[in-house]
């Protein structure tokens, strides 16, 4: 138990999925204007990271990793070189689900988040959740917690910018940082302040 | 992907050529006026990741290129045979597999520069940029001019990987190219190296102020 | 874009399928044999290095130089849990079972056939009937570093989580079992600038000549100081302890405690050697 608390303290602040390794930015930079969207987005990535980092745990478990269909009869195979193509399918698949879902109940939240919603398929921070999962070599119950907490860590982080946005809209800010550029610096700040977290041990 | 340039890209054009304006327009643009990262807003993940040293900026870079080009070329190639429907997932399927292959090939022959870029390497695929110009450039354009805009985003995006990747070198580590250059006297006499620019915050700040500089220079602004 | 048919979509989307499935296929399993050649001559460097070669030896040397210059040297001895030598056939056997060829087994250098006979302990164990605690024999494995038919050094391999990942790396013991050689941190995620300093010379060049046992004999590892080795510790105390890295107490830390476990795990076998009444053949 103590070891889940560790992994979801661990990437909802010290690792950071955006603020410590930089994934998860596209849409983040582009949906953070607005506090509302920001939330709705964030939840829906916390909703398909859970869902995918087990069922990617288990596709690999056994089909893809080496060994994994010794239960076919074919212990020495090893197929983790589809692991890339695999994780973005069921990725994919998921998002197309989640969508429908949405459109189905809420289709206010549905028509703000507009073209955001299947661009989370393409969220860096999904697939790097997956590929995380494997080099940190946690078993389905640490990958479910990790994939649920790098999601709390992106909402986090992207609500925290929305509002810090919201703050800047009557600021006099230089030409060639408006938008994107004052976005990355005050990014860059929001990372430092989350590097206070280094070194907590539970 | 702005209004501009979907305008563009509906021209249809009856000539073939190599070089045309139109030719020109998607190998260069993209290097500078329409800059991917900075002003498309596009494959920043990835990129910042990789920025800690400017060899693994480089194969990243060269990674992309490969990547956007084959995948620009092969898109184009099928766009008018892609279903609508599954069109998003057919593209990410050539993508994976370009991915794939460009990750075995590392492993094979550069297992040292692999071992760096780790997991990196996959988050090609979500790349922005790659699915961004796919969508937005190749299921519109002929091979060949799909090709040289993917040539020129990735070139793009090379050159601002690289300028951040050297400052963070150059500041957090005194390197350029893993070779120390600042000589050990300036270290004797209290130099010491910004270690903050190694760290994640460096790189979004160096990135903010490249950003402010390019927008600057180029003249496009966001309001 | 032409509106197509379900039979078309479900056709087409086939198709990508085979010829997706095959080109990447072909790729994995025709560089295969040049990954899996990489990665050996990648832990043979990492070896010869801890050993005592520099760098540039090391580079000017081609693939096949290295790899015979290892065999040649090095001998590697396979351990059980009650630090009993241990044959290769003793790991092959199982593994032929699995399906595994002969012929793939013995191209398969010792470290090698450890790791993938690691791997595959839980399979082994459900086979076998038996828990994996009960089946698993706990090989571990030691290079010695031959010279004139004598063993010159140990060569043991260490690994442990640092900050942000695994580390792992080998370290080089003199054949008097007592004072250290050399050290390598092969592969590890610390932070460039602080924790990744336990790859330079600066550091790793520290702990040659540092004694893992004090003047009574009893085995303390080596550790690294948070600050300068020299401000806590003077005579004889100081063949056990270095200077830390500064901004890096975390991985200093983590470095100590896996060396420590690393070096315990062998010393029942290398007490036997100390005292005469183990040897090694």
């Amino acid at each position: 138990m103590v070891d889940l608390i560790n992994i979801a303290i661990t990437s909802i602040f010290i690792e950071n999925i955006l603020l410590a390794y930089f994934l998860g930015m596209c849409s983040f930079l582009a949906i953070s204007k607005k506090i509302e969207t920001a939330i709705g987005l964030g939840f829906a990535v916390i909703f398909v990271n859970t869902i995918t980092a087990p069922a990617n745990w288990l596709i690999n478990h056994y089909l893809l990793d080496d060994g994994a269909l010794a239960w076919a009869g074919y212990p020495t195979v090893d197929l983790s070189f589809l692991q890339f193509i695999t994780y973005i399918a069921v990725i994919a698949a998921m998002v197309q689900v989640v969508e429908m879902v949405i459109d189905r109940f809420s289709p206010t939240l549905y028509a703000s988040l507009g073209i955001f919603l299947p661009l989370i398929a393409v969220n860096c921070a999904i697939l790097g959740t997956s590929l995380f999962m494997g080099t940190k070599g946690y078993n389905l119950t640490q990958s479910t917690v990790f994939g649920f907490s790098s999601g709390v860590g992106w909402l986090l982080a992207i609500v925290s910018m929305a509002a810090i946005r919201t703050k800047l809209r009557y600021s006099n800010i230089p030409m060639g940082l408006r938008g994107l550029g004052i976005t990355m610096i005050v990014t860059g700040l929001m990372a430092i302040a989350f590097m206070s977290f280094v070194g907590i041990k539970l | 992907m702005s209004p501009a340039d979907t305008a563009e890209n509906s021209v249809i054009t009856s000539s073939v050529s190599i070089f045309g304006k139109k030719e020109r327009k998607a190998a260069f643009d993209p290097m500078w006026d329409n800059n991917p990262i900075t002003l498309q807003i596009l494959g920043i993940c990835s990129a910042l990741a990789v920025t800690t040293a400017m060899k693994t900026a480089l194969v990243m870079s060269i990674s992309v290129i490969v990547v956007l080009a084959l995948s620009n070329i092969i898109v184009s190639s099928i766009r008018n045979l892609i279903p609508a429907k599954i069109r998003i997932i057919v593209m990410l399927s050539v993508v994976s597999s370009l991915v794939i292959l460009v990750d075995q090939i590392l492993r094979a022959y550069f297992l040292d520069l692999s071992k760096q870029l780790s997991v990196f390497v996959g988050l090609i695929i979500t790349n922005c940029i790659i699915l961004g110009r796919a969508e937005g450039f190749a299921l519109q354009n002929k091979p060949w001019t799909s090709f040289l805009d993917g040539i020129g985003n990735g070139i793009g995006y090379s050159l601002i990987l690289i300028i951040v990747a050297f400052f963070r070198e150059f500041l957090g580590k005194g390197e350029f190219f893993g070779f120390a250059v600042i000589p050990e006297s300036f270290y004797s006499m209290g130099y010491q190296n910004m270690g903050l620019m190694i760290l994640p915050p460096g790189a979004f700040i160096i990135l903010g102020l490249l950003i402010w500089l390019q927008r600057s220079l180029s003249g496009k602004f966001e309001h | 874009m032409q509106r197509q048919g379900n039979f078309y979509i479900f056709t087409f989307a086939a198709i990508v399928c085979i010829i997706v499935s095959i080109i990447v296929a072909l790729s994995a399993t025709a560089l295969k044999p040049r990954q899996v050649r990489e990665t050996r001559l990648d832990i043979v460097r990492n070896i010869l290095s801890v050993s005592g070669l520099s760098e540039d030896e090391i580079q000017s040397m081609n693939p096949d130089e290295v790899l015979s210059s290892f065999q040649k040297n090095f001998s590697p001895l396979i351990l059980d849990k009650n630090n009993n030598q241990t044959e290769r056939t003793e790991l092959e056997t199982p593994l032929l079972g699995l399906g595994y060829t002969q012929e793939e087994l013995s191209k398969m250098y010792a470290f090698e056939l450890v790791t993938v006979f690691s791997k595959k302990i839980p399979l082994l164990a459900k086979r076998a009937g038996q828990s994996v605690n009960d089946f698993d024999p706990g090989y571990k494995l030691v290079f010695l570093n031959m010279k004139d038919n004598d063993v010159f050094q140990y060569i043991l391999p260490i690994d442990g989580y640092g900050l942000w990942g695994m580390m792992y790396g080998y370290v080089a013991i003199d054949r008097d079992l007592v004072t250290v050689k050399g050290i390598r941190f092969y592969k590890h995620q610390e932070t460039p600038g602080l924790g990744g300093e336990c790859e330079k010379p600066w550091f790793t060049d520290q702990y040659i000549g540092k004694k893992i046992l004090n003047q009574n004999g009893d085995f303390v590892s080596v550790n690294i100081v948070k600050g300068k080795a020299g401000d806590f510790y003077s005579g004889q105390d100081l063949d056990h302890y270095i200077d830390g890295i500064s901004g890096a107490t975390i991985t200093g830390d983590a470095i100590n405690a896996f060396l420590k476990d690393d070096i315990t795990k062998f010393e029942p076998y290398f007490q036997s050697i100390r005292t005469g009444t183990g040897g090694e053949k």
